[in-house]
């Protein structure tokens, strides 16, 4: 499509055209020129009508399935669907396979349903920077649903359950979860769990297991716990519903939430700013040390002053 | 372009082709060259196919087929993309092809036509310069 003005995307977009869509999502995604004006008028667009689902958990464990089996309930409900799909970046080749959308091929001729996969490129751990910026595109867009699908490995779930308006945490049956989720801190960050794969051994051990570890949160914070299989499409209705239940409560202390998201996504656009120059800084003095210039201590103290600490 | 941008690549198989080692290889030679790799999965169309590469607005589309009917898909793929007026989107292709047909798929603008038995090296040094030309 050529390069293409933000003020055209915006009127794309405005228009409902997905090619516009996803152009300004490469723009935004890469900084490219143009994508301070067009996040500008994301942000002030907002979206309202939106729901954010995210959901994460360890990989393998059925989020794109799920996604897909989630897809076909609220297509059946007429609400159209944006899905970000979020794959690992190599850290040493900076590559990546991004595979969530071949689980979800079935929705692919459906012009109601947006799949875009998307890398982590991660830098300081946790979602993309670029992430943020496209829920900001999709929200404008005016999809109904929005779904962000994560690995869960540490940051990101933290990450997910700021951007999200309600959090999914997958967990497959099995031995060790359990501890995982204490360790991890996913018990805070979960507004609902699931134990996918639930035609195996194990799935209702697993459940009675999670919901006794969770009996140490207050009543009304404990999130439900429900069995599903995804790619049987066995239990979809009641996540839908809880997802359902869990929005109204939430609505009620949605400023609290709302600010604490507005304070995360400025802090972590400064945080990738302010790490970026850094890292360049750092490169500077690295050589300069490295050619007996000066040492170490002095690189660091120099790199302080220049941001002024 | 910006060069920081990695590139992005589809990678597509259309028709009843089941042979899924020569796109797996492919993938994971694209993600270790540093580039952003999507798979259709088996069985999609031309139509799916030119969808997918608008969706997730990629820079390549890496055809992949082992029945010999390269020709025959790779022409519904430029039809596709010249109806949706994306031409700018880079079409390659690799596998079976048969040394008979490569003229006709440059005609068409299909890039790279690479055989059986093509050094890895050879496809992420030509992908890269299309992208990127030097
Ligand atoms: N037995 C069983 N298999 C399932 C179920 N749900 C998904 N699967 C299978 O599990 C495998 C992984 O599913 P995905 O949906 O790709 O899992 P994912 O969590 O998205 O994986 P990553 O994105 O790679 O982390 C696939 O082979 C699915 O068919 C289930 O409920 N039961
Ligand atoms: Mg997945």
């Amino acid at each position: 499509m050529g390069w293409t003005s933000p003020e055209k995307l915006i009127e794309l977009i405005e228009s409902g055209n997905r090619r516009g869509l996803s152009r300004a999502i490469s723009v935004v995604e890469n900084q490219l020129e143009g994508h301070e004006p067009l996040l500008n008028y994301a942000f002030n667009k907002g979206g309202g009508a939106s729901l954010t689902l995210g959901i994460t958990g360890p990989p393998g464990v059925g989020k794109s399935t799920l996604a897909s089996a989630l897809i076909k309930k609220y297509r059946a409900l007429k609400k159209t669907v944006g899905v970000i799909a979020v794959d690992p970046t190599s850290p040493y080749t900076g590559g990546a396979f991004l595979g969530d959308r071949v689980r979800m091929a079935e929705h692919g001729g459906d012009s109601g349903v947006y799949i875009r996969s998307i890398a982590s490129r991660k830098s300081l751990g946790g979602l993309s920077e670029g992430t943020k910026r496209i829920l900001y595109l999709y929200k404008a867009f005016g999809f109904d649903m929005i779904i962000i699908e994560t690995v869960g490995v540490g940051q990101d779930e933290i990450d997910i359950s700021i951007m999200a308006d309600l959090t999914a945490v997958l967990l497959a049956p099995g031995a060790g979860d359990e501890l995982q989720m204490s360790k991890a801190g996913i018990m805070e960050v979960a507004d609902l769990f699931i134990i996918n794969k639930s035609d195996r051994p194990e799935a209702e051990k697993t459940g009675h297991l999670l919901k006794s570890t969770l009996l140490t949160l207050a009543k009304e914070y404990q999130p439900p716990v429900i069995n599903t299989i995804a790619d049987q499409h066995v239990g979809i209705d009641a996540v839908i519903d809880a997802i359902q239940s869990i929005h109204r409560k939430r609505r009620e202390n949605g400023i609290e939430r709302y600010r604490q998201r507005i304070r995360e996504e400025i802090r972590s656009a400064v945080a990738f700013r302010l790490n970026q120059e850094i890292r360049n800084a750092v490169d500077v003095m690295t050589d300069r040390v490295l050619s007996g210039d000066i040492t170490p201590i002095h690189a660091a103290s120099e790199i302080c002053r220049k941001f002024k600490l | 372009m910006n060069e920081n941008k990695p590139i992005r690549v589809l990678i597509a198989k259309i028709g009843c082709d089941i042979h899924e080692r020569g796109p797996i290889t492919l993938m994971t030679a694209f993600r270790d060259a540093g580039m952003e790799v999507i798979y259709t999965g088996r069985y999609a169309t031309p139509e799916r196919v030119v969808q997918t590469a608008m969706d997730e607005d990629v820079d390549i589309i890496a055809l992949s087929d082992h029945t010999g009917s390269m020709p025959i898909i790779a022409e519904s793929v430029m039809a596709e993309l010249k109806k949706n007026d994306e031409m700018d989107i880079h079409v390659m292709a690799g596998g079976l092809i048969l040394p008979s047909d490569i003229p006709a798929l440059e005609n068409m603008g299909v890039k790279g036509n690479y055989g059986p038995g093509t050094p890895l090296e050879t496809i992420i040094k030509y992908t890269k310069s299309l992208v990127h030309p030097v």
